[in-house]
C-alpha cells in the first residue's frame, strides 16, 4: 500500500450555532482540534457515539462543510478555497439508503439519472451502469421500483450511484445502519471489493466496532468532537495491552519440569513473564506474557514439545476493538 | 453550461416522471388553473359594462382583462415560489445536501424545476386560453404578434424566477425551512393589490401609484394585455417600453437572485450545512 496523504488535516475546528429560540443561539463544538491523516488505497475506519462529529468532520472533508479552524487539504485541494474541486473529485454515501434515490424511477433509471447529473459520456453511461449492476449483484432487479426491493439493496444502488464516477475517495457514513445482518454483510463485502479491485481510499463512518474490525486499515476514535485515538487495530490493542498474553493448555508437567521450562522460556528476549497455573499435575496451565507475542509463541511450543509436553490447546487474550473503543473513551484516549 | 444544462434537463426528466407515475396529481393542477381562472372570468363576465370605461386602452373588454391577468399572474405566483420551495422539499427530503455534492447539483436541480414548470405551466395556460377562446368567448387580437407575446412571456418567467431566487437566499440567511419567505411572500401580495391584476390600475389611490410602478408584474402584465388584447407588437412605445422597463427589472432580478443564492450555499457550507443530519 502507498503512503500518500490523500488527506491531510491539521488542528481542524467546526462549531454549529443550534438554536434555542428565534433570538437565542448557542455554539457548539462539532470538531474539536482534529489531526488526520489518510492514505491512497486505505480504509479508515472513524468510531465514535452519536454526536461525536463524525459525520460533520466526514462532511468538512467531502467539501460539503468548511471548517471554523485549522488547515486541511484532500486530494491537494484546500479545504476552505477548493471546496467545490474536493465535492467534484470524492463520492459520498449518505447514513440512510433512500437519500438521493428516487421512487419515481427504476433502479436503472435513477443510475441513469445520477450518470447524467455526473455527467458521464452517453457511451460510457450504459457500459458503467450494466458494470455497476452486475457488480453489485443489482442486475435482476434494474427494473424495479426502489421501494419494493429491500434495505439492503437499495444501500447498494447507493454505492452504485457513488461508484458511477470512479473517485479516488469514498465517504461511507455508516453505511450498514437500518440494515439486517445479511444486508449489513453484503454491503460489508462490497465495500472490501470496492476497495480492492478499484483501489479508492474509503472512509466510512461506523458505530458498529467489529464492522470497523473487519473492514478497516486504521480507525480513529471520536469523542466529543476530537479523535482521541488513531492507529491501526492492531497498534491499538497493543497500547490497551502493554504486553500481549497466552494461555497454553498442557498436559501432566511435574515440578522439576515447570521450573526447568520456565528458565528456558524466561530466556527469550521478548518473554515478560511467564508461570504455570494449576495445582493438578495432570493438568497444566501456562501463561507467557510477551512483547510481541507472535513472535515467541512458536519458540515457547517448541520449547514445550522438547519436553514431552502434550499440549490441548492455545489461547490469546487479545481485547476486541469494543475493549480498545471503551477503554479509549473513558480514558479519553490516554492509553 | 451544455453539462449544467444536461443535468437540469435530467432534473426536468424527474418531475415528468413523478408526474407519470402520479397523474391524478397533474389533472388536480389542470383542473385548479381553470378553476380559478374561470371564477374571475364569471366575476368579470358580471361587471363587464361596469368596468368598461376605465378599460378604454385595451377596448374595455374586462373579461379579455381579467383572464389575462389572471392567468399570467398564477403562472407568476407558482415561478416566484419554485426557488424556496424547491429548496425546502429537497432539504426535508434529506436530498438538497446529495444535490449539493456535485459541483452545481443545487442550480440544476432548480433550473430543472424551472425548465419543467415552463413547460408544464405552459401547456396548461395554452389550454385554458384555448378554452376561453374557442369555448368562452374570451376575446383577443386576431392580429396577436407572437414573438413580442413569447418575449414578454419569457422575460416575466425569468423575472419571477430572479426574485424567487432573491427569496430562496433567506433559506439560508433567515434559515427558514419551511413555508414561504417574507420576499416572495411580500411581493405576491404587493402584486395582488397594486399590479393591476384584477382591476385596473386607475382605481388604485394616486397617492399609492408609485408602488404599482416599482413592481415589475405592472409593466409585465400591461404589456401582455397590450400584446394580447390590442395586437399591439414592438413597433409601439407603449409596448416596447413596458418591455424594456421588464428586461431591466429581469437583468436586476436574475442577477441580485443568482448572486444572493450562490452567496447563501457559500454562507452555508461555511455555517450549519445544508443537511438535517448535523
Amino acid at each position: 500500500m502507498a503512503v500518500e496523504p490523500v488527506i491531510a488535516l491539521r488542528q481542524i475546528v467546526k462549531t454549529f450555532q443550534v438554536r434555542d429560540s428565534v433570538f437565542r443561539s448557542h455554539p457548539f463544538n462539532a470538531v474539536d482540534n482534529v489531526d488526520l491523516e489518510v492514505h491512497t488505497g486505505e480504509v479508515m475506519g472513524l468510531l465514535g457515539r452519536n454526536g461525536a462529529g463524525k459525520t460533520t468532520l466526514i462532511k468538512m472533508m467531502a467539501g460539503l462543510l468548511r471548517p471554523d479552524g485549522g488547515t486541511g487539504r484532500v486530494l491537494g485541494y484546500d479545504v476552505y478555497r477548493d471546496h467545490k474541486k474536493i465535492r467534484a473529485s470524492v463520492s459520498l454515501v449518505a447514513p440512510t439508503a433512500d437519500i438521493g434515490t428516487d421512487n419515481n424511477l427504476t433502479v436503472r433509471q435513477n443510475l441513469e439519472f445520477w450518470a447524467v447529473v455526473y455527467d458521464l459520456d452517453r457511451q460510457l453511461r450504459d457500459q458503467r451502469i450494466d458494470e455497476l449492476l452486475t457488480f453489485l449483484d443489482l442486475k435482476s432487479y434494474e427494473d424495479h421500483w426502489p421501494i419494493s426491493i429491500s434495505a439492503g439493496m437499495r444501500q447498494r444502488l447507493a454505492i452504485a450511484r457513488s461508484l458511477l464516477v470512479h473517485n479516488p475517495i469514498l465517504f461511507l457514513d455508516e453505511p450498514t445502519v437500518k440494515l439486517d445482518a445479511a444486508g449489513a454483510h453484503a454491503v460489508r463485502e462490497f465495500i472490501r471489493k470496492i476497495n480492492r479491485e478499484f483501489g479508492i481510499t474509503i472512509i466510512l463512518t461506523t458505530h458498529f466496532i467489529f464492522e470497523a474490525e473487519r473492514l478497516c486499515d486504521r480507525v480513529a476514535i471520536m469523542d466529543e468532537g476530537r479523535i482521541i485515538s488513531c492507529d491501526s487495530v492492531a497498534n491499538l490493542r497493543r497500547h490497551l495491552q502493554r504486553y500481549d498474553s497466552s494461555v497454553i493448555q498442557c498436559g501432566e508437567v511435574p515440578e522439576s519440569l515447570r521450573r526447568e521450562v520456565r528458565r528456558h522460556l524466561g530466556a527469550l528476549p521478548q518473554v515478560m513473564s511467564c508461570s504455570f497455573q494449576g495445582d493438578r499435575a495432570e493438568a497444566a496451565q501456562l501463561e507467557i506474557s510477551a512483547d510481541p507475542l507472535e513472535s515467541v509463541l512458536f519458540d515457547a511450543l517448541k520449547i514445550l514439545r522438547a519436553h514431552g509436553i502434550d499440549i490441548h490447546a492455545v489461547d490469546t487474550n487479545e481485547p476486541s476493538l469494543e475493549d480498545i473503543f471503551l477503554n479509549t473513551v473513558n480514558s479519553k484516549g490516554a492509553s | 453550461m451544455n453539462r449544467f444544462l444536461r443535468a437540469s434537463l435530467s432534473f426536468a426528466w424527474l418531475e415528468l416522471k413523478a408526474l407519470r407515475f402520479y397523474p391524478v396529481n397533474g389533472a388536480l393542477q389542470v383542473i385548479r388553473s381553470f378553476v380559478s381562472v374561470g371564477i374571475w372570468f364569471f366575476v368579470s363576465l358580471f361587471l363587464r359594462e361596469f368596468a368598461a370605461p376605465d378599460l378604454a386602452e385595451y377596448g374595455g373588454d374586462f373579461v379579455a382583462y381579467m383572464v389575462i391577468g389572471v392567468l399570467f399572474f398564477q403562472n407568476a405566483s407558482s415561478i416566484l415560489a419554485l426557488p424556496q420551495q424547491s429548496l425546502t422539499t429537497a432539504y426535508w427530503d434529506k436530498r438538497l445536501e446529495v444535490y449539493h455534492s456535485r459541483r452545481h447539483g443545487i442550480w440544476a436541480f432548480i433550473v430543472g424545476r424551472l425548465i419543467w414548470l415552463f413547460v408544464y405551466d405552459g401547456v396548461i395556460m395554452i389550454a385554458v386560453l384555448a378554452v376561453g377562446l374557442l369555448g368562452a368567448g374570451v376575446k383577443l387580437s386576431p392580429d396577436m404578434p407572437l414573438l413580442p407575446a413569447l418575449s414578454f412571456y419569457v422575460v416575466f418567467v425569468l423575472t419571477s424566477f430572479g426574485i424567487g431566487l432573491i427569496g430562496a437566499s433567506n433559506f439560508v440567511f433567515l434559515e427558514i425551512k419551511q413555508g414561504r419567505e417574507p420576499v416572495t411572500w411580500l411581493v405576491d401580495v404587493l402584486v395582488r393589490i397594486f399590479s393591476g391584476v384584477y382591476y385596473p390600475l386607475t382605481i388604485i389611490p394616486v397617492s399609492l401609484r408609485w408602488i404599482t410602478w416599482c413592481l415589475p408584474h405592472t409593466y409585465a402584465l400591461r404589456g401582455i394585455r397590450l400584446v394580447m388584447i390590442n395586437g399591439m407588437g414592438f413597433g409601439s412605445w407603449d409596448t416596447l417600453s413596458m418591455f424594456l422597463a421588464l428586461l431591466a427589472f429581469c437583468t436586476v432580478a436574475l442577477a441580485a437572485g443568482v448572486w444572493l443564492l450562490d452567496k447563501g450555499l457559500h454562507r452555508a457550507e461555511a455555517t450549519n450545512g445544508m443537511g438535517i443530519v448535523g
